[in-house]
């Protein structure tokens, strides 16, 4: 029993054997003891571990340390990412007289025709380039061509001094592989040269010129992921938890609450139903004004027309429960038709936004609506004066949304816990003036 | 009452006594048995909150002795123990 017993000392803390092994040791000899005295010793042990285990120090020590190792280790898995740049100067032809105004109008279109569907699409499929590869396996072509136009190509003007319009602006295309990067790079700048030169015809407003005045740089070094900001964001959120669960440790009714409430909130929210949007962009060009031919698409009839389609059969609950003005009511708040930009001469942008409960139902909504905002256009009144019509382009087709908009049931668990921390720290305050009041 | 804090309080409120001496004391009047971790987890404790102290030995036999916090403590938790001592018998005397 010594022997078992000497082990079972050995399991206290080494700071609590310093203090306490002497007096320790002269107590076991006079008491003699036996097994239930040395399963005694080993509840004794663990418990004087854990204390030491849950000191503040080690706590917060051992978080962080478990914050950052975690955060490096997904910094490590990240994909590198590299830029590529070309700066292009743009001017209009020797000869023809420089209206600013105008020509950051063409540029503003020759951009918008560079990142429409059709322009993205192509290069992501060429096969030299062949891009997000991987991606195309599990995303939606419309998502990926939506990340490459908000996240991996960003045009900037390089704004001169003095206030003037920019002569020169940076095409930059970030990519995980440094070669692709410098080549689409380069593909975007050929495409809105070839782009600009196009848009010339009228004698009175020749095309603008573009120049490379910086050809697509091959970069060297990825610009992301900085994997020593990322194991820092690490050992900061490792420390906060620690703080918490150490604030945890000491008012157990507090955190208590505050996961109650969480939990409560984040279950209530999956009774809200989810909404999805799905969107287009089209290019109109009306004779007449735009709010006119929107007006026109939005009309209570035919609204009421997609509604009752039978492929759509939108709003059947409601339509059971409420007249029919109030569900088309219901709709024209479900729609958004946005002006995208000022007008450019050369027609209108427009995005048509519709937000439902199914996303397939959003989806085929909004391909109804371009319908009727092209049957609109086709309606207008004539007017002689009025250019030719140039076709209705759609530059986005309607997108099939992944991921609802609403609710953000994260966001709503967060606020009930922050609802809830209050809630368990009033709980505790009320029982310690009970328990205060009884003594 | 089985709060091996209050009994080592309890213990010590009549002298200075070591560990093995508590152990023997506490189960004459409590008729509780103290293993020895749990006395040395009490007493820990005990001494990290300034409730008792060790005094000077001259051999490994550590005594300790009670503090005037401790002994305000073990005051409070007497009266508080009395009260509801009290109050159960005169619940359980009209059955």
């Amino acid at each position: 029993m010594k022997g078992w017993m000497r082990l079972a000392v050995r399991l206290y803390p080494p700071g609590w054997r310093n203090r306490y092994g002497a007096e320790f040791g002269a107590l076991l000899e006079e008491v003699g003891p036996g097994w239930r005295d040395f399963w005694d010793v080993v509840r004794g042990a663990l418990a004087m571990q854990m204390k030491v285990l849950w000191s503040f120090r080690n706590v917060i020590a051992a978080c962080g340390l478990a914050g950052a190792t975690i955060a490096a280790l997904v910094a490590f898995q990240m994909d590198n990412r590299y830029v590529s740049n070309t700066v292009l100067r743009v001017s209009t032809p020797a000869g023809a007289k420089t209206d600013e105004d105008a020509l950051a109008k063409q540029l503003q279109q020759v951009q918008e025709q560079l990142l429409s569907r059709s322009s993205l699409a192509g290069i992501i499929q060429r096969r030299d380039l062949d891009l997000y590869q991987p991606e195309r396996h599990r995303v939606p072509m419309e998502d990926i061509i939506q990340s490459m136009r908000t996240q991996d190509i960003r045009i900037s003007p390089l704004q001169p001094a003095g206030g003037r319009v920019a002569n020169a602006f940076q095409i930059q295309f970030s990519y995980a592989d440094p070669v692709r990067a410098q080549a689409v790079t380069r593909a975007l700048a050929a495409r809105m040269m070839e782009l600009t030169a196009a848009k010339g015809g009228a004698p009175d407003r020749p095309a603008a010129e573009l120049e490379v005045l910086d050809p697509a740089s091959l970069p060297d070094q990825p610009i992301y992921p900085n994997r020593l900001a990322i194991a820092a964001f690490g050992l900061i959120g490792g420390l906060a938890t620690g703080l918490i669960l150490i604030g945890a440790r000491r008012w157990p009714i507090v955190a208590a609450t505050g996961i109650g409430v969480a939990i409560v909130a984040g279950g209530l929210s999956f009774l809200i139903p989810d909404r999805y949007v799905s969107n287009a962009v089209v290019r109109v060009t009306p004779t007449e004004s735009v709010n006119d031919l929107i007006g026109r698409a939005l009309s209570q009839e035919v609204l009421l027309g997609i509604i009752q389609e039978p492929e759509l059969d939108l709003y059947h609950r409601e339509r059971a429960r409420r007249p029919i003005a109030s569900v088309v009511e219901s709709m024209r708040h479900d729609v958004q038709i946005l002006l995208v930009r000022g007008s450019h001469g050369n027609g209108e942008l427009l995005q048509i936004r519709f937000s439902y409960g199914d996303r397939h139902q959003a989806q085929a909504a909004v391909r109804s609506l371009l319908t009727a905002l092209r049957e609109a256009q086709t309606m207008e009144p004539s007017n002689s004066q009025a250019p030719a019509r140039p076709a209705f382009e759609i530059l986005d087709p309607p997108s099939l949304p992944n991921q609802p908009v609403f609710p953000n049931r994260l966001m709503i668990a967060l606020l009930g816990l922050g609802a809830g921390l209050p809630l368990g720290a009033a709980v505790l305050w009320v029982r310690n003036r009970r328990t205060l009041k009884a003594v | 009452m089985t709060d091996p804090t209050l009994l080592v309080l309890a213990s010590l409120a009549d002298g200075d006594k070591h560990g093995y001496a508590m152990m023997e004391d506490i189960q004459r009047f409590a008729n509780v048995r103290l293993g020895p971790g749990t006395l040395y987890g009490a007493i820990t404790r005990l001494e990290q909150r300034g409730w008792i102290s060790p005094v000077q030995s001259q051999d490994r036999r550590q005594p300790y002795t009670i503090t005037a916090l401790g002994r305000q403590y073990l005051e409070e938790q007497v009266a508080t123990l009395d009260r509801v001592v009290k109050a159960a018998l005169t619940r359980l005397k009209p059955a």
